[in-house]
């Protein structure tokens, strides 16, 4: 459906903020654009849109070059930050905006009109100005707009990040719904790894500029390609540590010794690496397998369903989460299990995953 | 109860210097002016005896206060849309940023920095019968001079075109700075719906720039109503009363004819005219405007 190759762009001919992106969007996916804030989502959904010029590379929708088309000659639809919903305009208004444009019959627009409204829960506001909706409707009326359209493609670009929780989590699901009901293909920006976890049937994290990983959201988890991807999804981040391979084990930021038990061979890809591990997978108890680790709790934290206890690691703190309420104090020593499967390698300078086929003996 | 007493206080005196000003240089001059009109006066300003509406009755009853009347409308038929249409289409014409565009928007700016006597004398001579460049281009031309300020019925389109001239610049900034605070992202959805042209405008561009068309239309129409110095500087209300408006006839009737409580009459009128299209303005016109 969208087919990107070698994409740049440059708004000022010097410093790029897109570089060399290759991507390929099936039809009817819903690819979630993930990265931080600046890294330049908004740019590439832009230039998809033909809101903004593409600056080398090559692009197609639906089969057709599209470097040269105009906004409106691509068949898309957007759902803007801001909703861009007009002022003086009715909702029903706003909704059908652009069906005359695109000469539609007006009794096509009325049942187009009734479906949307029915399935967006906006039938008795039709009459109602943008200003008299709660954010939430006023989301909603954007995406009736873009449904409206139907337009085989939508690009959304932050669409709930005015939202409060409560309505962000339920406008998540029913805008993954609606995708569903009418087989769209949307782009979907966002810097909320939630959203894009919970979305996305695929993400491409970005970074700089650059495409860090293409991948299901669970791949993208659970094999991150490099550091950027390991620490950028996850709630609480992923714990990073120097490490240093010793003959106990591994050295951790040169204070906590990672130790092997029972017959384990030395983790370590290289002498010296980057080392992480999920704060949900830290083991509770001193089992014999895998590696462990002694640290002291420096702070509690009960959310309700799980408790997250930080410990010192010699340049800061790192986290382990477990489900449930766990009884435990600041102060009081931790023994801290990780089996093999769990350490994530990275390469000291590039932060390039190091992978390890199988286990290595000494 | 005596915090409360020392809140009204607190307001009366942040008020007290507005309300002074407004008392003493707007309410009094205004009151004066309501009796005045109701009483008759000698040539040095003095009342000297109740005459009711007799000045009021006089004043619809005369052939020149029509007159001035009449005119007035014309100018201002003539000068707030010429205005705004201009203003409009120049604001449009530059609000994109294009390299060079900064050149054009100075170049429209200009005429706000040039007082009501330069601009009246650059346009008598432009206007000139024999030597005015105007009638000098059309002679080149092979057209027929014209009287830009001698013929009847010409005057009053000149007159006009001379304010259009003067209030453009503002009006344009104005307006400018309006397109410019439009949101982009209206625009780009216009853009996506394949929303063009003069539908873009009609539908997206002057909805949104509402607020500023009223602000353009209203200070238009009450500067219309005010018009003295042009008039007073090129044409003195003529040929034969013919470019002769509201505030015009009433600074006749005070300085020439030392007429004041006939004046004060009409000063009232007026009053009362611009207040009710002010009125109409604020209730009918500007329901159709959307703030942002
Ligand atoms: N019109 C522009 N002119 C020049 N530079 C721009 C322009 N728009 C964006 N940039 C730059 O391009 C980079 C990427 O911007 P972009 O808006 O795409 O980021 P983003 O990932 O959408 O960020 P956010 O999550 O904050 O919206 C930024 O460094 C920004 O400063
Ligand atoms: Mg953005």
């Amino acid at each position: 459906m969208i087919k990107m190759e070698n994409i740049a762009k440059s708004y000022d001919g010097n410093t790029m903020v897109i570089r060399d992106i290759g991507l390929e969007i099936k039809k009817g996916e819903f690819f979630v654009l993930l990265g931080p804030s600046g890294c330049g989502k908004s740019t590439l959904l832009r230039m998809i849109a033909g809101l903004e010029e593409i600056t080398a590379g090559d692009l197609w929708i639906d089969g057709r070059h599209a470097n040269e088309l105009l906004p409106k000659e691509r068949n898309l639809s957007m759902v803007f930050q801001n909703y861009a919903l007009f002022p003086h305009m009715t909702v029903r208004d706003n909704i059908l905006f652009g069906l005359d444009a695109r000469k539609v019959a007006k009794k096509e627009q009325d049942e187009r009109l009734n479906k949307v409204a029915e399935i967006m829960g906006l039938a008795e506001y039709l009459k109602r100005k943008p200003a008299q909706l709660s954010g939430g409707q006023r989301q909603r009326v954007a995406l009736a707009r873009s449904i409206c359209s139907q337009t085989p493609i939508c690009l959304m670009d932050e669409p709930l990040s005015n939202l409060d929780a409560k309505l962000r989590g339920q406008m998540r699901g029913e805008i993954r719904r609606i995708q569903r009901m009418l087989g769209l293909t949307i782009v979907y920006v966002t810097h909320d790894q939630v959203e894009a976890m919970t979305m996305g049937d695929r993400i491409m994290v970005l970074n700089e500029g650059c495409v860090q990983q293409i991948g299901e959201p669970l791949t993208v988890y659970n094999d991150p390609e490099n550091l950027q991807v390991a620490t950028f999804i996850g709630m609480p981040q992923m714990n990073i540590f120097r490490a240093r391979a010793e003959q106990e084990g591994l050295r951790l930021n040169g204070s906590l010794i990672l130790r092997r038990c029972g017959g384990q061979p030395c983790p370590a890809p290289a002498e010296e690496c980057i080392v992480g591990i999920r704060a949900e997978h830290f083991r509770r108890g001193n089992e014999s397998t895998g590696y462990v680790l002694e640290a002291k709790a420096a702070m509690v934290e009960y959310t309700g369903d799980e408790t997250q206890i930080s410990f010192e690691n010699g340049q800061g703190y790192s986290v382990v989460k477990w489900p449930g309420q766990i009884p435990a104090e600041a102060g009081e020593a931790l023994t801290l299990g990780v089996d093999a499967e769990h350490l994530y390698f990275f390469d000291k300078d590039t932060g390039h995953r190091i992978r390890q086929d199988g286990g290595r003996s000494q | 109860m005596k915090h409360a007493r020392h809140r009204l206080l607190g307001a009366a005196a942040y008020l007290l210097p507005a309300l002074l000003i407004f008392v003493v240089f707007t309410l009094y001059p205004f009151v004066l002016t309501c009796v005045q009109s109701v009483f008759t006066t000698n040539a040095k300003g003095d009342l000297i005896g109740f005459g009711g509406l007799d000045n009021y009755v006089r004043l619809f009853q005369s052939a020149l206060y029509r007159i001035s009347l009449k005119n007035t409308i014309v100018y201002i038929v003539l000068t707030v849309p010429g205005t705004m249409v201009l203003s409009l289409g120049m604001a449009l014409l530059t609000s994109r940023d294009r390299k060079g565009m900064g050149i054009f928007r100075t170049i429209f700016t200009l005429t706000m920095g040039i007082s009501v006597a330069a601009a009246s004398m650059f346009w008598t001579f432009m206007f000139h019968p024999t030597m005015g460049l105007l009638n000098t281009a059309i002679e080149m031309f092979g057209g027929e001079k014209i009287g830009w300020l001698t013929d009847m019925d010409i005057a009053i389109v000149s007159i006009s075109i001379v304010t259009i001239w003067m209030n453009t610049g503002y009006c344009y900034l104005i307006l400018l700075g309006g397109l410019k605070s439009i949101d982009k992202t209206y625009y780009e959805c216009a853009d996506i719906a394949g929303v063009s042209g003069w539908q873009r405008l009609k539908r997206v561009t002057l909805p949104l720039l509402s607020p500023f068309l009223f602000y353009v239309l209203v200070i238009s129409v009450v500067n219309a109503f005010q018009s003295f110095g042009v008039i007073d500087m090129m044409t003195h209300g003529g040929p034969a009363n013919s470019t002769n408006l509201l505030v015009y006839s009433i600074y006749e009737d005070v300085f020439v004819n030392y007429n004041y409580s006939f004046a004060a009459a009409q000063g009232v009128v007026l009053f009362v005219i611009v207040t009710g299209i002010s009125l109409f303005q604020m209730k009918i016109v500007e329901r159709r405007v959307t703030y942002q």
